[in-house]
């Protein structure tokens, strides 16, 4: 089912959630909403499901406004953080709730019931745990049976919220690989929030990366990464070195490199490159770079990783390569040298 | 000599019997020695004695009248608890916090106050009394004015139990049970209420126990009346004040076999359910 988020507001008291936030997600995407705690990720997600209302703004499902409708009358599939599997009750209990509670009238008979809970605990990698309590179960399983609740009443959306945060990291690389495959097995359209950068790029069709309650920038986690609309997505996704820069007339002086800046405004900006953007050689007086002195070097299996100190630079610059193909030879501590950036990122200095 | 715990908080052998003699002295002196009094007076004159005492009518009347007063007041304490429970964790609203310090005022004000509060109200000559006088409804000196001082001076009892733990507990489960198309009374009697239950029967348990032990309060609105306003604690008195000691241990000792009933159920859960439990984790 396609979702439709037309200009939602929200407000807890002092502090603006959202603001007047606009997507749409398509039917069968897969989209990660990416942002630090506070950028308003999880509001959003919340006000999608109907456990919290918009201040202002419209929600649709495929086309159908619910704006007004309340998270049951929604059929939506929503995984909570820390699971909120219900502590008293069986796995299976747990997975048929959805579909003991229905009127009798829409209700399954009860061999029906216990038929899909068999099918879902099949699905999920349960089989034979259907007469455990949630407290006997490992956070992997827990998280499992939580989605096999959500989707025990086959919603057409599932919006799942840090659905992985709980978990160790081998497990959690598990599930995503599964999860993305349960989501294509089932026609699901899907949204889960994050703040782990690289489980939305694994993941996620389209990125959604959110700050201080509004979008920063949507786009494949190929685009986001390779083309940062703002200042923001730059440094959140992926290491970045952030270096003062100052604009005049379509040209600006970065560490005292003369470089093109079209389009960008007069006045201070910042540049971004990352470290395996830049190339490393000996100072030399035909090719201008950044000249410093190599303040560390960390030789770590196949990637060569140096911090570079330039003076006039509040940090050290950190520069990636892979050993053997760009430099010449890897370069002592102490020793100067010259960066000549591959691909460099202007925005002007809000 | 191998030590469990750190050398740094342990004292020595003899210190530590020493605290814990000391301790088992002053519980025994302050509580079994009178508990232990109460059923050898009771039983002073043989069993004939004290069965012929629980018999009377007088004593039968007070702990009819008991028992009634408790099965009316603890369900609607434990109405009240749970919804005053539910609606000050699992939402928010204007004078949330006003409310919590009501539940506690029953606590904070001495018995006594309380039952006076309720003369003052009802009384011939107080705000209400010549109103209900007028219309024939007699609640002062009347089951009703022990019903009520009762529920006021029990009113805490299981709300304060449940605050804290559905506290703990959040609104999460909630929130699941209602995506998945439940509505308020289903997630309330199949998520909220099975998710509290052993913490609703101990607030249930110190209700009832309180309830049916109360003095300060009830003594101000009964009147006295022999085998029509006296509860089982008033009637001790009355009996003690008699001279009849027996008798008065004799229905004394009924009050003390339902407190250790109290203790042990209230064992029992704190034994078997204490995680689901406030109480047990002060």
């Amino acid at each position: 089912m396609s979702i439709e988020i037309d200009s939602v507001r929200k407000r807890f008291g002092d502090f603006e959630a959202l603001r007047a936030v606009n997507l749409s997600v398509e039917r069968g995407e897969f989209l990660a909403l990416l942002g630090p705690s506070g950028s308003g990720k999880t509001s959003l997600l919340r006000i999608i499901a109907g456990l919290d209302f918009a201040d202002a703004g419209r929600i649709c499902i495929d086309g159908a406004d619910v704006s007004a409708l309340s998270v049951r009358e929604r059929n939506i599939g929503f995984v909570f953080q820390h699971y909120a599997l219900f502590r008293h009750m069986t796995v299976a209990r747990n997975i048929a709730f959805g579909l003991d509670v229905r009127p009798r009238a829409r209700r399954p008979e009860r061999a029906a019931i216990a038929a899909r809970v068999e099918h879902l605990l099949g699905l999920m990698q349960l089989d034979g745990l259907g007469t455990r309590y949630p407290a006997q179960l490992s956070g992997g399983q827990r998280q499992r049976v939580a989605l096999a609740r959500a989707l025990a009443i086959e919603p057409h959306v599932l919006l799942l919220d840090e659905p992985f945060g709980a978990l160790d990291t081998k497990v959690r690389k598990e599930l995503r690989r599964w999860l993305r495959r349960l989501h294509d097995d089932m026609g699901l359209t899907t949204i889960f929030v994050t703040h782990d950068q690289e489980e939305a790029m694994e993941m996620a069709d389209r990125v959604v990366v959110m700050n201080k309650g509004a979008i920063e920038q949507v786009g494949t986690a190929q685009d986001v990464y390779d083309h940062p609309s703002t200042p923001f997505v730059h440094d959140f996704l992926g290491n970045a070195n952030r270096l003062p820069a100052r604009v005049a007339g379509g040209r600006a002086t970065v560490a005292g490199l003369d470089l093109p800046a079209p389009g960008v405004p007069d006045g201070p900006a910042v540049a971004f490159v990352r470290p395996h953007e830049f190339d490393l050689a000996a100072p030399s007086l035909s090719a201008r770079g950044i000249e410093g002195t190599v303040a560390h070097v960390f030789a770590n299996g196949p990637i060569l990783r140096v911090e570079v100190d330039v003076p006039g630079l509040p940090l050290a610059l950190e520069v990636e390569a892979m050993r053997g193909t760009t430099m010449v030879a890897v370069p002592e501590r102490g020793a100067r040298v010259a960066l000549h950036p591959r691909n460099i990122r202007l925005f002007a200095d809000r | 000599m191998a030590q469990r715990s750190n050398a740094a908080t342990t004292e020595g052998a003899a210190t530590r019997f020493g605290l814990s003699a000391a301790a088992f002295v002053y519980l025994a002196a302050v509580l079994l020695l009178p508990l232990a009094a109460v059923f050898h007076e009771a039983t002073r004159k043989g069993l004939g004695a004290f069965f012929e005492a629980i018999g009377d009518a007088d004593t039968m009347a007070a702990v009819r009248l008991t028992v009634t007063v408790a099965l009316i007041a603890v369900p609607l304490n434990l109405v009240f608890g749970l919804a005053a429970a539910w609606a000050v964790t699992k939402h928010e609203f204007p004078g949330k916090s006003l409310l919590i310090t009501l539940i506690d005022l029953p606590f904070s004000v001495s018995p006594v106050i309380s039952g006076l509060v309720y003369v003052l109200l009802f009384g011939a000559q107080g705000l209400l009394g010549p109103w209900l006088a007028a219309h024939g409804v007699k609640i002062l000196f009347a089951v009703p004015g022990i019903v009520l001082a009762t529920i006021f001076v029990t009113l805490p009892f299981i709300a304060r139990e449940l605050i804290p733990l559905m506290r703990a507990q959040g609104t999460a489960e909630e929130e699941a049970a209602l995506s998945l198309g439940a509505s308020g009374w289903q997630t309330f009697r199949h998520v909220t209420l099975p998710n509290v239950r052993w913490g609703l029967l101990y607030g249930v348990l110190l209700c009832n126990a309180r309830a049916m032990g109360e003095f300060g309060a009830v003594s101000v609105v009964s009147g006295h009346i022999r085998g029509l306003t006296n509860t089982m604690p008033l009637h001790v008195e009355i009996l003690y004040n008699e001279y009849n000691f027996a008798a008065a241990f004799a229905v004394a000792s009924l009050l003390a076999l339902l407190a250790l009933v109290t203790l042990a159920v209230k064992s029992l859960l704190e034994w078997h359910h204490g995680d689901e439990l406030a109480g047990a984790r002060h």
